[in-house]
């Protein structure tokens, strides 16, 4: 391919990422204010360690829009290697937490492989549809191999066992299955078989036929679980335009830790309905950019990673959202920039980076003028253009 | 903008997007329902419905000794709390008058939890008196926002202090709070020393925790969902120690004018029978709240009262050391029982002469360890070299950690020729250095515990077992009793070599001419080794090892009195006087204990602390 012409960014976007990032702050303190004071005696300690994860998250966004899209190409099959050897060594060796080994710890700093395993394998899938094409519909040559590749990775998550970052994996892995143009007999035939499996599996731990029967018997009456239902009160505690910053009062006593996958309910408190449309808006913001930048997409592989990329972020965020207002059974996924916590927060960050680097190389920002129009002749094209700049 | 034909079907997108935009508004449509619509019915339950949560604090394990004797106990310590949001400040007077303190304290206490949380009961004054508690008690209705807790504080039922052994609890600090797990919180109540640290998991049981309704102006309204959500506390396992608490209290008394340390050890099974270290202090100052001009004193105190004498010093062991020696060059088959050599009193090596007590004349192995002759073993560790030195006492367990269960120890120091290399340099040290090695004096140090464990390794014939203090652990939940696995191994000394060592032991105590005829107990055979340690910063250390019976060992003991002179006259007595009361019950002879000498001090804490 002949050099592109690289573009503005989409502002939009990348102003909705920041700013959601800029807002966790609060949200995190308010949050982990009381907890971090009782547990360290230090109400600082959480927000400082958010901030340095924002930081290093902005490292990683910027580091995605730097590097061109296309030098992934080849490197996605090595790193969904890399990933599965490591969500098979964290298996072994990671350490615990609440009964789940989902930490590998590597030089003081602990980090979830699962976060990583995801967009290995998504952009794996993008660049293996891209480079399949049509063959995508050819069962044993197209489906079978990426088949295998979805079920050793979310197998392997949902083994930790982490089971809703499993069936994550897996449902975005089937959007872009689905978007590929792959035959719907395939995945439907796919989707029949792994049900019933998935099913015994929910069976086989009580905490979850808990969650989801309180889920189901709770949706009529407020007979939700704990937590949750503490959370549905914050919401409606907040009304219109909530409590005020900082004035949780369902936190201190009946949210413990809702600075993680609950901070969505602190917000609602704390800032009403105006504070969660906000952010829902800002979310729904970032998928219509990242659809509008599929869709400018130059080739293939961009436009799949976009698809991908976005709605990993928009998935996350809608069930999140959905869980902690009871429309969901409860699951312990976080909002994307939002919730306190780092591996979510980096590789989201560098995978909305790779975004803004597409968006980069698509027509949608041209700088103007049009340098394109003064060439003369195609021969010279590329000579003649860097003369221009 | 490039399209492909056969790929990335924009139908299918669309679809995508469809879908997306539905779970949004979906989401948007529950939080208008959520935040406009029940706006007022749940806002009237954050209200009136608030929660409170009450942290139930589990009853700690109790400590028992060998024979069931409780030890440790667990009695109530009443803490008033305060609820900021619920208090009036007009009450602070008479609340502090109740308390018999000043009203700032409380005060202050109160602005600090406030601003942590306004509904979170705050701890103003921990272990209120008697008096206080039924002043309290009866104003409560005049006091809203006051209530009290009870918590657990230790008492110590018999005369055994074994302050370094039992430990002791503290409020946890923030470095400790940093490593702990999620289980604690600050203000709270934490194993810091000894048992109650090493078995701080066991002991403390589990917190429970109470919900209770209250409205919104803090009143309680009742228990929460009737208690469904409530957990009750559990309480903490017990600790069944090997230590007899008669022994260990005996022994105590026989240390009272001495600094140094005891340790007694079942040679069977590695149980502590006593651990002495003196000087110490009275656990029960720990108990409740601990003034902090006493842990001041307790800290800043030249004799280091907290100092655990019995595991953390490690002094040169002296002539009990010989008998390591004649094992290493009876094993290695350098010597054997015919082996003789002449004590003319000194030994000359290099340009350095090495006294004798006396002259011991023709003298060997079992005679040699008998009357403690210098110029034997001088003449041995000379034959025997470091590397088996080294290696016999790595056999012994000297020079590493015996892995007591009751935290902190010191390993001792051997040295080696890398350690000689790395102090003096390569080539730079010579044979001479050997010379005292070979009667436990110069760079050596053992501990206590060490010696203890080494003493009941040639009780027992030759089995090293790992010390410890806890012999059982009573699940409360289960009341079953649960044993703890030691390791143990053996030495790997031939039963002729080990009777010659212990023949010359035995004779140390029982016949004429041994150096611990004092440690000799009425009606019963036992064995031991006399022990003086140089020290260059003050008087010499006494030390004396032994066990008994002879034939069927059940005590192995160690005595340490720093500063007091020679092992003989000093530790040997107070050695028999431990394995008479553990074997008999009592003491049925007149006792005498040489007073201690007490003006070096200053000088030795400063040994002690290198």
């Amino acid at each position: 391919m002949t050099d592109i012409q690289r573009n503005h960014i989409d502002l939009p976007l990348l102003t909705a990422v920041l700013i959601l990032m800029v807002l966790s702050l609060g949200v995190v303190y308010s949050a982990s204010a009381t907890w971090a004071y009782e547990k360290f005696g230090d109400s600082d300690r959480m927000l400082n360690s958010h901030a340095l994860k924002i930081l290093i998250g902005i490292a990683a966004l910027f580091m995605g829009m730097m590097v061109k899209y296309t030098a992934y190409k080849k490197l996605t099959k090595f790193s969904l290697i890399a990933a599965i050897l490591i969500l098979a060594v964290t298996l072994v060796l990671g350490g615990e937490v609440k009964g789940a080994t989902r930490w590998l710890r590597v030089g003081g700093f602990g980090f979830q492989p699962s976060e990583f395993a995801k967009f290995a394998l998504l952009f794996h899938l993008c660049a293996l549809i891209a480079a399949k094409g049509d063959l995508i519909k050819d069962f044993k040559r197209g489906f079978v191999p990426m088949m295998i590749w979805i079920c050793s990775v979310s197998l392997l998550v949902m083994l930790q066992p982490n089971l809703s970052s499993g069936a994550m994996i897996i449902l975005l892995s089937c959007v872009m299955l689905f978007v590929s143009r792959a035959r719907i007999l395939h995945l439907l035939g796919t989707l029949l078989t792994v049900l019933p499996l998935a099913g015994l599996f929910l069976m086989s731990a009580p905490y979850r036929v808990e969650r989801i029967r309180s889920f189901i018997t709770g949706s009529s009456g407020g007979n939700y679980n704990y937590q949750l239902w503490q959370g549905i009160i914050g919401f409606g505690n907040g009304g219109i335009l909530g409590v005020g910053p900082g004035e949780s009062k369902q936190r201190d006593f009946f949210l413990p830790e809702s600075y993680g996958d609950f901070v969505f309910s602190i917000i609602g408190e704390e800032y009403g309905l105006l504070g969660t449309a906000f952010f829902l808006a800002l979310f729904l913001l970032i998928m219509l950019r990242g659809f509008k930048i599929a869709k400018y997409a130059r080739d293939d592989f961009s436009r799949l990673l976009a698809i991908a990329i976005t709605s990993t972020i928009t998935m996350y965020a809608l069930v999140n959202a959905g869980v902690t207002l009871g429309i969901l059974p409860t699951t312990g996924l976080p909002m994307p920039f939002v919730s306190y916590g780092g591996s979510s927060l980096v590789f989201s960050s560098f995978a909305v980076g790779v975004l803004l680097n597409i968006s980069a190389y698509t027509d949608l920002h041209p700088r103007a003028p049009r340098m394109r129009e003064t060439v003369i002749g195609p021969e010279t094209d590329e000579i003649a253009v860097r003369k221009v700049y | 903008m490039m399209e492909t034909a056969d790929f990335g079907s924009p139908r299918r997108g669309n679809v995508m997007v469809i879908i997306v935009a539905a779970l949004f508004a979906v989401l948007f449509l529950r939080l208008y329902q959520l935040q406009l619509f029940y706006h007022e019915e749940l806002g009237k339950q954050s209200e009136e419905n608030s929660i409170r949560t009450f942290v139930k604090e589990p009853i700690r394990g109790y400590v028992y000794d060998r024979n069931g004797k409780l030890m440790v106990d667990v009695g109530p310590s009443f803490t008033v709390t305060v609820i900021p949001a619920g208090f009036e400040a007009g009450n602070l007077e008479l609340l502090s008058s109740f308390l018999q303190t000043e009203p700032q304290s409380i005060q202050d206490r109160i602005t600090k939890g406030r601003a942590r949380s306004r509904f979170s009961p705050v701890k103003v004054l921990r272990d209120i008196n008697f008096t206080a508690l039924s002043a309290i008690e009866e104003h409560l209705f005049m006091l809203p926002g006051v209530s009290y807790e009870v918590e657990s504080k230790r008492y110590y039922p018999t005369k055994a202090r074994a302050s370094h052994l039992l430990g002791y609890c503290k409020e946890i600090t923030d470095a400790q709070l940093a490593k702990a797990g999620e289980y604690y919180r600050q203000g709270d109540v934490i194993g810091s020393a000894g048992l109650e640290a090493s078995y701080e998991t066991f002991l403390r049981g589990e917190k429970g925790y109470e919900y209770v309704a209250v409205n919104s102006k803090g009143q309680l309204l009742g228990s929460f969902e009737n208690g469904k959500n409530d957990k009750r506390p559990t309480e903490g396992f017990d600790l069944v120690l090997s230590i007899d608490a008669d022994v260990q209290a005996f022994a105590e008394s026989l240390m009272t004018n001495f600094r140094g340390s005891i340790v007694a050890i079942d040679p069977n099974d590695g149980g502590i029978l006593a651990m002495v270290s003196k000087p110490d202090f009275d656990p029960s100052v720990f108990s409740g709240v601990t003034p902090a001009e006493v842990w001041n004193q307790l800290n800043n105190d030249l004799e280091k009262p907290l100092f655990n004498r019995a595991t953390m010093t490690r002094y040169p062991p002296g002539s009990t050391f010989k008998m390591l020696v004649a094992a290493a060059a009876l094993e290695e088959g350098i010597i054997d029982e015919n082996y003789r050599i002449t004590c003319r009193g000194a030994y000359r090596f290099g340009n350095r002469t090495y006294k004798d007590q006396k002259v011991h004349g023709s003298t060997n192995i079992v005679e040699a360890i008998q009357k403690s002759c210098n110029v034997f073993f001088y003449q041995l560790i000379l034959k025997v070299g470091l590397d088996n030195l080294n290696r016999y006492s790595g056999k012994f367990g000297f020079g590493q950690p015996t892995g007591i269960d009751i935290g902190e120890e010191t390993a001792g120091l051997i040295p080696s020729v890398e350690y000689y290399d790395r102090v003096y340099g390569k080539g730079k040290w010579t044979q001479g250095y050997l010379v005292s090695l070979g009667v436990g004096q110069g760079e050596i140090g053992a501990s206590p515990l060490q010696m203890a464990r080494y003493a009941a390794a040639l009780a027992n014939g030759g089995t090293l077992r790992q010390p410890h203090a806890v012999n059982l652990v009573r699940n409360k939940q289960t009341n079953r009793m649960n044993t703890i696995e030691h390791r143990s191994g053996r030495v790997g000394i031939s039963q002729n070599n080990m009777n010659l060592i212990r023949e010359g032991m035995r004779r140390v105590v029982q016949e004429a001419g041994g150096t611990g005829g004092m440690a000799r107990v009425p009606n019963i055979t036992s064995a031991g080794k006399t022990g003086t340690a140089e020290n260059p910063h003050g008087d010499d250390h006494s030390w004396f090892v032994g066990f008994a019976p002879f034939d069927n060992p059940k005590i192995a003991v160690a005595v340490l009195l720093e500063n007091a002179g020679f092992g003989g006259t000093r530790a040997a007595p107070i050695g028999g006087f431990v394995i008479e009361k553990y074997l008999f019950g009592d003491v049925r002879r007149r006792m005498y204990i040489a007073p201690a000498k007490k003006d070096t001090v200053v000088k030795v804490t400063q040994a002690v602390a290198q």
